[in-house]
């Protein structure tokens, strides 16, 4: 199901995290997306696993809602690790049949993959769980800015995710009520070869696409209705700021990075 | 014949967002009644018309058209056919090129012949008042009261045995208005089908109906003729709903004069009753 | 600064051209209007007599052919001063939907302000006053999708309301509500106009919204047909219908009584009054 996916899903609640500057949980983001593609042993990866946890607790975010989130996922990682369980070549082989080996190599890297992509998400989406996309956009509006003097459009580009936000449900909801309204004229949706059903989704998307020019139309009138004139001299009812919390952030990821480099050297499994 | 027995209707059962819309409702519909379906946003009305045509199945209890239970069925396109469903700004659905084409797409998921939808397709042009050159316009170009005409004449082209209309004259003015229910009046009286008109107006349904189904909170409020539902004034304002403005002042004028009769909701019966008080002259 | 009029309207033409046909339409004609401080204005018309260009040539979003507009004194053909005169005619459209900007309601209010560069601290307190005028203020961290229509439109008002205009002009803001969202948003109109002294300028095809302002100007094809009391314009009960306007029933059955030949106001507006009146005329024939 659509509503299970919980990758960009604000998860409301009063944490330490959630008050965290969304500057530095983008940046520390980045950084830690790095790091997850040095860890090499198993014991860095229990390290990992201790860190993300532990934010997971002090963003009172349940672990287990964001396990449902990678449930849409969960194929596209058993193929990724199928793909490395049986194409890597070297290393000992630990079982063998027909055209099919596996060697205790691509086990490893098998298991090292999913792993990784594992992290990777659930790292992401705590970003997304605990930032709203007010701020979200905020944030990353501010990053750009000093890319602004090179031609980076920080300002637009904010924008218009947050114009894209604000419409998703709008047109999630008419596009529903216009399916509903073809339904009973007798469209049929779900029968017919693939170009057949290709063809039955024009009664649906010239409608939404006149509903989202007419809506654009009248947004940007009101837009300038209320002396909207891009990004220039434009003010904010919230300011960020970073406090003391993004320097304590800062501190513990440079830890959590210092332990995993140094699993690399410690441990060989 | 529509018939609902029993029927509710839960959104996203079992879900913290789980909302039951509909409680043990039970209506009958007979054929060729002119039904005026009110309550406020949120009193069940939309849920329960689209059970009428099988855009929504019942959680519980039967819906039955002509005897026959549509949760039985396996496909639910015949009854699509049968019940005509005219959604809330109707016009935001037309696609096609010309109002021709966009008209004769419900006949053409029928799989009709090509003679027989072209009649359909003018046939209910006329019902709404379209000429043969508008039919060939683009639905893009047309007025907003031009455009909600041509997407009601795409239903009407299903020649639907009950036609049910959401709120038909939403957003028009009142020669917008005025139009489109003189149209679905006059449809009415030629061709005898069922029309449930679903509206927030009391003075449309006093003037076109002739039977009230007051939703509330989910459930069946009132179920009678218009004069029964109307003289029930008190309970209808209890309800957020008003009743027209002619029924309250004679309904306020009733202490005075006690021989008025009860419900009025026309200007004209509310001018012959009082003219005829007042010619009795203080004989009360 | 600032006149009395503060909005001025003098012998406005306004037509546009089909770029594609090259056909000239001609939209509004020969308007003159003074909207007073302070003032509740309602412009009555049906869809497509000009009312909703009339909106929008009053905030500079279009200009006329001929003749001219001034908003607190500024000519609105003026595109230097195109800030100043959004900022001064504040604009409320018929669909809350398409004209609330962001995913949280105070951020949407704080819209205005933030593009006007008002300093931090001081959009906080436009945003809060906004919003508690309109009462939405416990609404203020939720997400517009949440809300029911009439919600959506109250925090469109407290959008505009932000930018401490001088006027607001809705357009149609009731055309897509249901009465209890209508209700809301005509209270909420009323009440800035009583109660924070806001000058209003309605635009509707609602009769019984009219009847709450000062002043009806009705356009009928493109130009002012009437401009007077609710009580005046109403009671010509015949002229309005021929121009495909309602009026109140109550109205309407005094007039048809006053026509039976009975000696009855006909510039009623709401049924208390109309009762009142038949009433009146009960106990003089009971004498």
């Amino acid at each position: 199901m659509i509503t299970d996916i919980t990758i960009g899903q604000f998860f409301p609640a009063e944490s330490v995290i959630h008050r965290l500057d969304p500057r530095t949980k983008i940046l520390l983001v980045l950084v830690y997306v790095v790091v997850v593609f040095f860890v090499k042993s198993f014991v860095g990866y229990m390290v990992l696993a201790l860190f993300v946890i532990s934010c997971c607790a002090m963003a009172r975010v349940p672990v287990r809602f964001i396990l449902r989130g990678l449930k849409p996922i969960m194929f596209f990682i058993l193929i990724t690790a199928l793909f490395n369980l049986f194409l890597t070549s070297g290393g000992v082989i630990i079982f063998h049949w027909w055209i099919f080996t596996i060697t205790d190599e691509g086990l490893r890297f098998a298991v090292f993959m999913v792993l990784r992509l594992l992290f990777l998400i659930m790292g992401t989406s705590l970003l997304t769980l605990t930032t709203s996309p007010i701020l979200l956009t905020d944030g990353m509006e501010r990053l750009l800015s000093p890319f602004g003097k090179i031609g980076v459009p920080a300002h637009e580009i904010s924008m218009m995710m947050t114009i894209a936000l604000r419409f998703i449900p709008t047109l999630l909801e008419e596009t529903d009520k216009i399916i509903k309204a073809q339904s009973a004229r007798g469209a049929d949706f779900d029968s017919g070869n693939l170009v057949r059903r290709a063809k039955a989704m024009v009664p649906i998307l010239i409608p939404l696409f006149i509903s989202s020019f007419r809506r654009a139309d009248e947004l940007a009138t009101a837009m300038e209705c209320r002396c909207y004139r891009g990004g220039k001299n434009r003010t904010r009812l919230n300011k960020l700021e970073y406090g003391r919390r993004d320097a304590f952030a800062w501190l513990i990821f440079a830890v959590f990075t210092a332990a995993v480099f140094a699993t690399n050297f410690l441990f060989a499994f | 014949m529509l018939k609902l027995e029993d029927v509710s209707y839960v959104y996203q059962k079992g879900s913290p967002f789980e909302k039951e819309a509909l409680k043990n409702v039970n209506i009958t519909i007979e054929d060729g009644e002119f039904i005026g379906l009110i309550g406020h946003t949120g009193s069940g009305k939309s849920t329960l018309i689209r059970l009428f045509n099988g855009l929504l199945k019942p959680t519980s209890g039967r819906v039955l058209i002509d005897g026959v239970d549509i949760g039985t069925l396996k496909s639910l396109r015949d009854i699509r056919f049968k019940v005509g469903l005219v959604m809330q700004y109707p016009e935001y659905q037309l696609f096609e090129e010309t109002v021709y084409k966009d008209i004769s797409f419900g006949p053409r998921n029928m799989g009709l012949s090509a003679d027989e939808v072209d009649r359909r397709v003018r046939f209910a042009a006329s019902m709404v008042g379209l000429s043969d050159e508008a039919l060939e316009k683009s639905p893009f170009e047309m007025s907003g009261g031009q455009k909600r005409r041509a997407a009601i004449a795409g239903i009407l082209a299903m020649e639907p045995k009950i036609l049910v209309l959401d709120e038909p004259t939403a957003g028009l003015d009142p020669s917008g208005r005025d139009e489109i229910l003189f149209k679905i009046k006059d449809m009415h009286a030629r061709t005898g089908a069922t029309v449930v008109l679903v509206t927030h107006s009391m003075e449309d349904v006093a003037r076109l109906a002739e039977r009230i189904v007051v939703m509330n909170k989910g459930a069946l409020a009132m179920d009678g003729s218009v004069r029964e539902v109307f003289s029930r004034g008190a309970e209808l304002e209890k309800m957020g709903l008003a009743v027209p403005q002619v029924t309250k002042i004679t309904d306020n004028l009733r202490e005075k004069i006690p021989s008025l009769k009860q419900g009025i909701f026309t200007i004209r019966e509310a001018e012959r009753e009082i003219v005829s008080a007042l010619k009795e002259g203080g004989v009360s | 600064m600032g006149t009395d009029d503060i909005i001025k309207i003098e012998n406005l033409n306004f037509s546009y051209s089909n770029s594609e046909t090259g056909k000239t339409t001609e939209v509004l004609r020969n308007i003159n209007l003074n909207v007073r401080r302070g003032e509740f204005v309602a412009v009555l018309g049906h869809n497509g007599s000009g009312k909703s260009t009339l909106a929008k040539l009053m905030n500079a979003i279009l200009t006329p052919t001929s003749g001219r507009v001034l908003a607190d004194g500024i000519d609105t053909a003026d595109e230097d001063r195109l800030f100043d005169i959004r900022s001064r005619v504040g604009m409320v459209f018929q669909n809350p939907d398409n004209q609330i900007v962001t995913t949280i309601v105070e951020e949407d209010v704080a819209f205005a302000p933030e593009n006007m560069g008002v300093p931090p601290a001081e959009i906080r307190k436009r945003v809060d006053y906004a919003l508690k005028t309109v009462g939405m203020y416990e609404f203020r961290r939720s997400e517009p999708h949440h809300l029911s229509g009439g919600q959506k439109q109250r925090v469109a008002i407290a959008g505009v309301l932000a930018m401490m205009p001088d006027v607001i002009v809705l357009d149609e803001p009731t055309a897509m509500l249901d009465p209890s969202g209508r209700r809301e948003i005509i209270n909420t109109v009323s009440r800035l106009n009583r109660e924070e002294g806001m000058t209003v300028i309605l635009i509707t095809h609602y009769m019984d919204e009219a009847v709450r302002a000062d002043r009806v100007v009705v356009i009928s094809d493109g130009q002012i047909v009437r401009d007077a009391s609710p009580r005046e314009v109403f009671s010509q009960v015949d002229e309005l219908k021929k121009i495909g306007l309602d009026v109140p029933q109550a109205t309407e059955l005094a007039y048809l009584l006053s026509k039976d030949g009975f000696d009855i106001k006909t510039d009623v507006l709401n049924a208390e009054e109309c009762t009142s009146e038949i009433e009146r005329l009960m106990t003089q024939a009971r004498k």
